[in-house]
């Protein structure tokens, strides 16, 4: 999301903003929002409408379905398929972060490549943006546990052999096959609407804080993307058009300038692609290109990766006041759990510039903007 | 009461992922074990006052899915009821289980938070007779 205020507006409150965040959108181990409980049926039209059931039940509006992936619903869910379990676990989880690498930044952009491309996007220097990460929390893990001990039993019956179960696969075209896509249709969906009310609840937030309408504060969606699901879309193979399942687990969708499934707004210059960096350093906002049409099917990377286990990343962090350490560098920390903080530790990832650098360089994706964190919700 | 474990685990590094690897005298030990790891991962066992108690009946088609299934289920309930346990006695008949564990709703103000766990995975499952005993290893999803 980008707002229309600058860091120096900001960085007085932003200790005040990050209480409030943390205070109004729920995270961490057993979360749950008292204030949103959900009947099954109510929860199935969540799961075929996605953000659109958020938007009519008033929590964002419908400009901001032009600026969700797939307008922040997949065809094709049959929340039939997606078992009372799954359900059991959505309802008591819809509205929440979670823990993890789940977070909430709001940060300020420090550095443009593109200023034309940025002016698109709405983007400009010191201007404060927000950066929300999280999905479709336990109803999508339990949709692929449901799914997995069918699969694991069509792998057999295909005669498909692997090297380890976790990779239990059917053909598309079986009825396994299409009924774990339309359930992870409605997974996908459902994450859609959980970002969305969390939006909302920013908004309210920066409301509260700033005593002033979202709208005044200029507060809007620029893109909302996934990175961890398989679609069905045509691309160009030896110069024709074939319809495939690009599966992208952990990348992202960098559609490139006037493709037809992006926003007419963005039609010029490219599907926006959101990097998220660590707690410390920095994020980065791309566009989508060509390239990865014609090299990496549409798609590019998703973060910068870690590069120490949570376990190392604890010991590194032994008799370290990380949190005060950041707040040495100006970032504010709100979690709910002190060994998250020590587990996401800047130096557990990879610099993602260099993570960009690359995409960047190798044309899959194109560099706009950098954004800098100022206060970070974890888990 | 319920008795402590008879079996050790130990939380394996594992770069996005963490795995736990078990060891007990018996079968029924290796998957009360489990249990406790689970609830060490997430939490500290030692603050979780055993005041609900909860009886489990799983089955699967073998014995390392039906630890799976096992986690899986305490998993479910922490998921959906708040329920964190902190001892728990199993007894297994070929590939059923039947427990019965101790603990309370998790509450961030009482119990530590170290992470979430997201899913139980099949990745490296393994349960095996040792030399004196049983061993098992689980990724989880974090």
């Amino acid at each position: 999301m980008r707002s229309g205020l600058e860091r120096k507006e900001v960085a007085g409150q932003i200790r005040r903003l990050s209480d409030v965040l943390f205070k109004n959108i729920p995270s961490g181990v057993g979360s749950k929002r008292k204030d949103l409980r959900l009947s099954h049926a109510e929860l199935k039209k969540v799961l075929v409408k996605g953000a659109a059931w958020a938007v009519r039940q008033g929590f964002g509006n419908t400009e901001d379905l032009d600026h969700i992936e797939e307008s922040g619903c997949i065809p094709g869910a049959d929340p039939d398929l997606i078992s009372k379990r799954a359900l059991e676990r959505g309802r008591a989880q819809l509205g929440t972060l979670g823990s993890g690498n789940h977070f909430i930044e709001v940060g300020y952009v420090d550095e443009i490549y593109d200023e034309s491309v940025a002016k698109a996007l709405g983007l400009f220097l010191e201007q404060v943006t927000i950066i929300v990460h999280t999905g479709s929390r336990g109803l999508g893990h339990q949709v692929c546990d449901d799914n997995i001990k069918i699969l694991m039993k069509s792998t057999q019956r295909y005669g498909i052999e692997l090297p380890d179960r976790q990779l239990c696969c059917a053909p598309i075209k079986s009825r396994e096959g299409r009924n774990y896509l339309a359930a992870m249709a409605g997974a996908a969906n459902y994450a859609f609407a959980n970002r969305q009310l969390i939006y909302h609840w920013v908004r309210e937030t920066f409301e509260r804080v700033f005593e002033m309408s979202a709208e005044r504060l200029g507060l809007n969606l620029i893109y909302d993307v996934c990175h961890n699901i398989a679609k069905v879309e045509t691309h160009r193979i030896k110069g024709r058009g074939v319809e495939v399942c690009v599966h992208r687990k952990g990348a992202t969708r960098a559609f490139p300038p006037h493709h037809p499934d992006i926003p007419a707004v963005y039609k010029e210059v490219g599907q926006p692609v959101l990097i998220p960096g660590d707690m410390g350093r920095y994020s980065y906002v791309l566009v989508g290109t060509e390239g990865a049409m014609s090299e990496t099917f549409g798609s590019t990377c998703h973060g910068a990766g870690r590069v120490m286990s949570r376990h190392q990343a604890r010991k590194a962090s032994k008799g370290r006041a990380i949190v005060r350490e950041l707040e040495d560098r100006g970032i504010t920390i709100r979690s709910a759990g002190r060994a998250t903080v020590q587990e996401e530790i800047p130096e557990a990832y990879k610099d993602v510039s260099q993570v960009v650098e690359v995409v960047h360089g190798a044309g899959v994706s194109k560099k706009v903007a950098r954004l800098r964190p100022m206060g970070v919700i974890k888990g | 009461m319920p008795t402590y474990p008879q079996g050790t685990f130990r939380l394996m590094d594992h770069t996005a992922d963490v795995g736990i690897q078990l060891t007990a005298e018996t079968l029924n030990g290796l998957f009360e074990v489990a249990g406790l790891a689970f609830t060490e991962v997430i939490t500290s066992a030692r603050q979780i006052a055993l005041r609900i108690q909860h009886q489990f009946q799983l089955q699967a088609d073998e014995i390392d899915t039906l630890l799976v299934t096992w986690l899986q289920e305490l998993l479910y309930l922490l998921d959906t009821e708040g329920l964190i346990f902190g001892r728990f006695k199993v007894d297994l008949q070929g590939f059923q289980l039947k427990a019965v564990a101790w603990g309370e709703p998790f509450d961030p103000r009482k119990h530590v938070t170290k992470t979430e766990i997201k899913a139980i995975t099949y990745h490296q499952l393994q349960v095996a007779k040792a030399d004196t005993g049983w061993q098992g290893q689980v990724i989880l999803d974090i």
